[in-house]
């Protein structure tokens, strides 16, 4: 294209000389405007470390439980997942009242979320320029946040919050996953109202594995079971965990042959209740249908008690156990139900072709009609949920469904439908 | 799709368009921007988000090298002659359409800050598009030599008074550090990114040259021009410098200083074919459909009173010039586009005052879409009618010409 530009005539033949003065001029000013760079000039995050992950848009209930969000907005569906998903998990009520910082873009999205007291993790997705992170309290106004330390490897910042004029800083309580500790992430998308699990199979000292199922926009938070915020995506195509503080807890995704399995089952903890009566093990919520766990014969209330040829007695255990399987290659699954032992043999799918709605069918009686609401409230049931089945035997009617509650001292294995969720709680009517 | 596949796919896309394009009476870069808008991520998804993010380095080297060779525009006794002139084009085309859109939203109501960004950003005008339909049509006139020159000095004033802006705003609003170190760093981004990037241009230009005389061979200018270019809009970026600044600094620095300036600068001519048609078609997929849809009230002001400020400013500049009376009533038509930069400026925007982004992103978007599209099409029809087009591709007679006559 240059001959459209204009032809060169007459040129400005510098001597030599004079070249050589107008060249050291110039690396003087590079030299003096690099040297003369406000330190906290932002640099890209770089693109070299940027592994590809699977592009697909997640729609699931599998494995970690129910990530079914309720609201329009990741925001409030990630306020969802912790109250009702991560909560119960830890049986201690832990902060939903964590500071989001505003997505930057309605296009990009992308939030921030509070690691202390005063401070929100955030990515920076910057290209140059100044950062002016602001985040929205509870009360709904603003704050401008302060950038008190960058990653330039993740492009992670750490910004942290005066509280000024009369408005408190925004709080969330955390903890830091202990190294070897196994945890699992629920990711929000800014654009999608679903949330979708995330693995962390294993944490090291420095490092966590990842293994997502989802494309994450840049600042993605990720939350893990223990409670704590753990990271946020930093980039669209890669994940980075960071544990609070910045001290670095790498988790990348891992790219091909990471793809998490699954067997096609909704998990669920056993109620604490029922652990002397059927435990320990981890409860078999629902079985989705045309997948690996329909074809061996698994069906619902079944407890898992080891995967692999590994015990498992804990949900997150269980979660991650079977997402570690690898995909295709056959694997021992040992059940408990009614009492006996039973090895199953399994062939785990990746996670995404596993992926299956499971059937919402299946009218019950309402909760509220066979128990006290008080009774319904201690387990955690909503009056509105059906009563499927009780010790895995169908409820036909309420009158039924109470007598059989009565009959047995203590809790009874409850299968309930709420919504299109199926789950199991331990129901005991008031004495 | 991977990326080898999604580039491949690109070209014989841009190919196929570029036909379609000019059997429409459409320059070829229309046709690009359209098949890249239907296959990217707002129509067809051939070109995921994905793609568009690990491609974007071909746009960045493409608009490098565009830019390279509009620097040669400066070339001193060609611009001695039209200088002055396009410098007053420019002052009065970018203030106009700076005025007109600020006031514009700012009577709407939009908060003084957002309509200053808007403002600034409105003023830009593309390079690339309007570089390749002069080149397309192979245009030579009056009007042809300004227009690039325009352009060039545009990008040059737009970020000027980017910086300007956004270092006024960062003082006013500059609640955190001591005002000292807020406006240190303000004026410190401003400085650098022209100061640093026309050192940066200079520099790699002279040294440029020093191999110029070597390389004999179209095939070595070729190497040399690509690779100088490759070195001066990666280096900008790791400097934290404008790639735009230092490579036309390049091109003009080549262009003045060098012998071999013509070789290097027509060096570049037969690479970069394909690199342009995926730059456009990358541009066409990032454009967002659905951002039409969100254009509402004040997107209507922007659009309207830009196309207004850039016909009106123009022709205001123009006045008292020694002027083909063609050029006179056209030359605004042609400053219509709009493109990467308005883009990148609203990037900046996105970090420095993240508060404003939202306000700001999707005017602009829906901006860039309406007048990416308008712009090649308006220019194409100015260079007919002012009978600066000298070849007029004829795909039909081309096909006919195709058939076996021996």
């Amino acid at each position: 294209l240059g001959e459209a530009g204009a032809t060169p005539s007459v040129h400005v033949l510098l001597s030599g000389r004079t070249r050589v003065r107008v060249a050291l001029g110039c690396v003087l000013v590079l030299v003096v405007g690099t040297l003369l760079r406000p330190s906290s000039a932002l640099r890209e995050p770089s693109t070299e470390a940027v592994a590809p992950i699977l592009e697909q848009k997640v729609d699931r209930r599998e494995p970690v439980r129910v990530f079914r969000a309720l609201q329009d907005t990741a925001r409030d569906a990630l306020r969802h997942v912790v109250a009702f998903e991560i909560a119960p998990l830890l049986g201690a009520p832990i902060s939903t009242d964590f500071a989001l910082l505003r997505p930057p873009t309605p296009t990009t999205g992308g939030f921030g979320l509070a690691v202390g007291p005063v401070e929100v993790l955030t990515h920076v997705d910057a290209l140059g320029g100044e950062l002016a992170p602001i985040a929205r309290r509870s009360d709904g106004t603003l704050a401008r946040g302060r950038v008190s330390a960058i990653e330039p490897e993740t492009g992670l910042a750490l910004v942290t919050f005066e509280p000024s004029e009369g408005h408190e800083a925004p709080t969330l309580e955390i903890t830091t996953p202990a190294p070897g500790e196994l945890v699992v992430a629920a990711a929000g998308r800014a654009d999608s109202p679903w949330i979708a699990p995330v693995f962390v199979t294993a944490t090291e000292e420095d490092g966590a594995r990842l293994s997502l199922a989802v494309s994450l926009r840049p600042g993605t938070p990720l939350f893990v079971g223990t409670g704590a915020a753990l990271a946020v995506a930093a980039s669209s195509a890669t994940a980075y965990a960071a544990a609070p503080g910045l001290s670095r807890l790498h988790a990348r995704a891992r790219s091909g042959g990471g793809v998490p399995a699954s067997i096609g089952v909704v998990l669920q903890a056993l109620p604490q209740a029922l652990v002397p009566r059927l435990g320990p093990g981890v409860l078999v919520a629902d079985v989705a249908p045309g997948t690996p766990a329909e074809r061996a014969g698994i069906v619902a209330g079944d407890l898992i008690t080891g995967v692999g040829g590994h015990t498992v007695e804990e949900l997150p255990a269980a979660i991650a156990r079977i997402a570690a399987l690898a995909v295709g290659r056959p694997a021992n699954l040992t059940l408990r139900s009614r009492g006996r032992e039973r090895t199953l043999g399994v062939v785990p799918e990746a996670a995404l072709l596993a992926e299956r709605r499971a059937s919402t069918t299946g009218t019950g009686v309402r909760a509220g009609e066979v128990l006290e609401d008080q009774a319904l409230l201690a387990a955690g049931v909503s009056p509105e949920a059906q009563v499927l089945a009780i010790e895995g035997v169908a409820v036909r009617d309420a009158d039924e469904a109470r007598r059989r509650l009565h009959r047995r001292q203590g809790p009874s294995l409850v299968r309930l439908r709420l919504g299109d969720e199926r789950f199991f709680a331990a129901l005991e009517p008031l004495r | 799709l991977n990326e080898i596949l999604s580039v491949g796919l690109i070209l014989l896309a841009a190919l196929v368009a570029g036909h379609l394009a000019q059997l429409a009476r459409a320059p070829e870069v229309t046709g690009y921007l359209l098949v890249g808008v239907a296959i990217g991520p707002s129509a067809l998804d051939l070109i995921s988000h994905h793609n568009l993010t690990t491609l974007g380095f071909l746009s960045e080297v493409a608009l490098g090298l565009i830019l390279f060779s509009i620097g040669s525009i400066f070339e001193a006794s060609h611009f001695r002659r039209l200088g002055p002139g396009v410098v007053r084009i420019t002052l009065w085309e970018a203030s106009l359409t700076f005025a007109l859109v600020f006031l514009g939203l700012a009577t709407l109501g939009l908060p003084i800050p957002v309509a200053l960004l808007l403002g600034v950003i409105a003023m830009e005008t593309a390079p690339a598009t309007t570089l390749m339909v002069l080149h397309e049509y192979d245009a030579t006139g009056p009007l042809t030599d300004r227009l690039l020159a325009l352009v060039a000095l545009n990008n040059l004033f737009v970020l000027v008074a980017f910086g300007v802006v956004s270092a006024g705003l960062t003082l006013v609003a500059g609640s955190e550090g001591s005002w000292l170190g807020v406006s240190y760093r303000a004026l410190h981004g401003l400085v650098w990114s022209i100061a640093g990037s026309v050192a940066l241009g200079v520099l790699l230009g002279l040294v440029t040259d020093l191999w110029a005389a070597r390389a004999r061979e179209s095939g070595e200018a070729m190497i040399l021009s690509m690779g100088v270019v490759l070195v001066t809009v990666g280096a900008a970026r790791a400097l934290g410098l404008s790639p735009l600044v230092a490579s036309l600094t390049l091109g003009a620095t080549v262009a003045n200083t060098s012998r071999h300036g013509e070789t290097l600068l027509g060096g570049l001519g037969r690479a970069d074919p394909p690199l342009y048609a995926a730059f456009f078609v990358l541009a066409g997929a990032e454009l967002q459909l659905g951002s039409l849809a969100s254009l509402g009230l004040a997107g209507l002001v922007y659009v309207l009173m830009r196309g207004l400020g850039k016909v009106a400013g123009a022709r205001r500049g123009m006045r008292g010039q020694e002027i083909p009376q063609a050029v006179r009533s056209h030359l605004g038509l042609c400053l219509i586009s709009s493109s990467s930069l308005a883009v990148g400026l609203t990037i900046q925007v996105r970090t420095a005052f993240p508060e404003h982004a939202p306000a700001i992103t999707p005017i602009v978007l829906a901006g860039v879409l309406i007048f990416e599209m308008a712009g090649p099409i308006l220019t194409r029809w100015v260079l007919l009618r002012t009978g600066e087009a000298r070849t007029v591709p004829k795909p039909l007679k081309e096909l006919g010409d195709s058939a076996p006559e021996f």
